[in-house]
């Protein structure tokens, strides 16, 4: 059961779903989606005696749009003022843009953060400079003029028909992507997607300012978790991460795309449970080993036990 | 290559007719089922394996227990004995595996699995092991072998590489220091399987002390296992 509010956050507020008990840890959702995505993997984040904020950026979601472009640093300082609020610092995980996001959150404010889990995290490309500045010429103001709105009970059908499929019934980030289609029906919410989208194209990659080298200066205990399947994030970013971040462990779910999984959901939930807990041992002083670990497909195991209870 | 899962698949689990004074603690090897893997070979070896069996023990805070296993997880279990004797009450070493003289030959058939894996995937491994299963005689040897087949389905090619390639560099502890292992220990085997030969299970019977071997030849041989390990496992002392 999901208990959700509007939560202070700078001059805005964000809405936020919470779930389960004990310790926060603040989940953030990937471009275009929002927090019910991490209802599934709350659940097993409740095992591990973690209460899961999940937060919808602004502009998407319940979450209202502010002023400005949507760079990562812009969408980190709500979430940064909403970590000052809480009782105790944080584990942040993010997924795609929201591990981008986490990522700003502890370089700017460290010690408020217990431990990052970047999930797929949305980082610069270094290939295709060119192609990337493009971005420069997409104007957020389209998404007001895109006459979307009028097809909202269509879309509203249509979403309602999808989320209705008995295969995505626990399948909640398949669910929020289906709901996709009529978010985008709102002109506020297309702007921020055009928004965040453009300024993700033009973060930098390089130079000081550039995410790549600031990666280095991470004090925060990070796991980072790579989709093995995943096609929108380059599989050279996780040496690339590994060599910047040497103390970081690093998993692999590798039957998991990078967020619509269709049978493996579970796998890349089960994985989100397994990295967040990496955490957690490294403070009962656990060590993590510097390989790469894989962790297991889990699809057929929990189908059928779920089926038989 | 196997599995709590696929055990319970193949129907064959001397586990089950424990009774209710024993507390079974299971768990799937490292790149094995449910369990994570990394992609070094060296992490597959059996003597890694059997720290990994004091891990579990310790994080259970179990300071003394009886320990046992099925193929690799009698090798592990082998291994976890000579590590820490002291610790263990009793040994159950089910098909026991190929080692010392027929180590060499399952190791070169790992290698040229590790290969085949590389180049093909895993496609060819499942097809020719359940083609394998129907050749095999015991009939208990045949529904292990297609259990572990079908959990390959589900494996990471680089995992199952890495366990190959780390099973070829394992093989039991030198026979010496097993002549030193005052454990009570149970030998199970099976006929018709080269991967686990008899000669391996009769060489342990010989080397370790206080060591009792049963032979199944057939199915309903096999099936009678939860009971002799129960019987064992309730004489120790």
């Amino acid at each position: 059961m999901s208990r959700h509010d509007d939560v202070p956050a700078a001059e805005t507020s964000l809405y936020c779903n919470e779930w389960g008990s004990g310790d926060p840890l603040i989940a953030l959702h990937p471009l275009a989606l929002e927090s019910t995505a991490f209802a599934g993997v709350a659940t097993r984040l409740d095992r591990l005696g973690l209460r899961t904020l999940a937060l919808d950026l602004p502009g998407f979601g319940c979450s209202p749009l502010v002023e400005g472009p949507l760079t990562p640093a812009a969408l980190a300082e709500p979430v940064i003022e909403f970590v000052r609020t809480l009782e105790r610092p944080p584990i942040l995980m993010g997924m795609s843009l929201g591990g981008r996001v986490a990522l700003e959150v502890a370089l700017r404010e460290p010690e408020r953060v217990r431990g990052l889990v970047l999930v797929a995290p949305y980082l610069p490309w270094r290939k295709r400079p060119r192609l990337f500045r493009m971005a420069h010429h997409l104007d957020p103001a389209w998404g007001e003029r895109l006459p979307l709105e009028h097809a909202w009970p269509l879309l509203k059908r249509t979403t309602d028909l999808l989320e209705g499929i008995p295969a995505l019934e626990h399948d909640w980030f398949a669910r929020a992507c289906v709901r996709v289609a009529y978010y985008l029906s709102c002109p506020a919410t297309r702007t921020a997607f055009f928004s965040a989208a453009r300024e993700l194209a033009l973060d930098p990659s390089e130079g000081p300012e550039g995410v790549w080298a600031r990666l280095r200066t991470i004090r925060v205990p990070t796991v980072v978790l790579w989709a093995g399947r995943d096609r929108l994030i380059p599989h050279a970013h996780a040496d690339a991460v590994a060599e910047l971040m040497p103390d970081a462990a690093r998993l692999e779910v590798a039957c998991s795309g990078h967020f619509v999984n269709f049978l493996h959901f579970r796998c890349m939930e089960h994985a989100m449970a397994l990295a967040t807990s990496r955490i957690l041992d490294a403070e009962r002083g656990r060590e993590w080993t510097s390989q790469p670990v894989l962790t297991p497909c889990v699809a057929g195991r929990e189908a059928s036990a779920e089926t038989a209870a | 290559m196997g599995s709590m899962r696929q055990e319970e698949e193949a129907g064959l689990l001397p586990w089950t007719g424990l009774d209710e004074r024993t507390c079974l603690v299971r768990w799937d090897a490292r790149g094995h089922g449910a369990s994570e893997a990394t992609l070094r070979e060296e992490d597959y070896r059996w003597s890694e394996l059997a720290r990994d069996l004091w891990g579990v023990a310790d994080a259970l805070e179990l300071s003394r227990v009886a320990i046992g296993g099925i193929s690799m997880g009698a090798g592990t279990a082998l291994h976890a004995a000579v590590l820490e004797p002291q610790r263990t009450r009793g040994l159950a070493l089910m098909a026991p595996p190929t080692a010392w003289g027929t180590r060499p030959r399952q190791a070169r058939l790992y290698r040229s699995s590790v290969k085949l894996v590389e180049r093909v995937g895993l496609g060819p491994f499942r097809f020719f092991g359940a083609l394998g299963s129907r050749m095999v005689g015991n009939q208990g040897v045949a529904r292990v072998t297609r259990s572990v087949m079908r959990g390959l389905a589900h494996a990471d090619p680089r995992a199952v590489a890495a366990a190959l390639r780390g099973a070829a560099l394992s093989d039991l502890p030198d026979p010496e220091r097993l002549e030193g292992l005052d454990v009570p220990t149970l030998i199970l085997a099976w006929k018709g399987d080269a991967s686990h030969p008899l000669s391996t299970a009769e060489a342990l019977a010989t080397r370790l002390p206080k060591a009792r071997l049963e032979v199944a030849g057939s199915l309903a041989e096999i099936e009678v296992w939860p009971e002799t390990l129960n019987s064992f496992l309730g004489g120790l002392p």
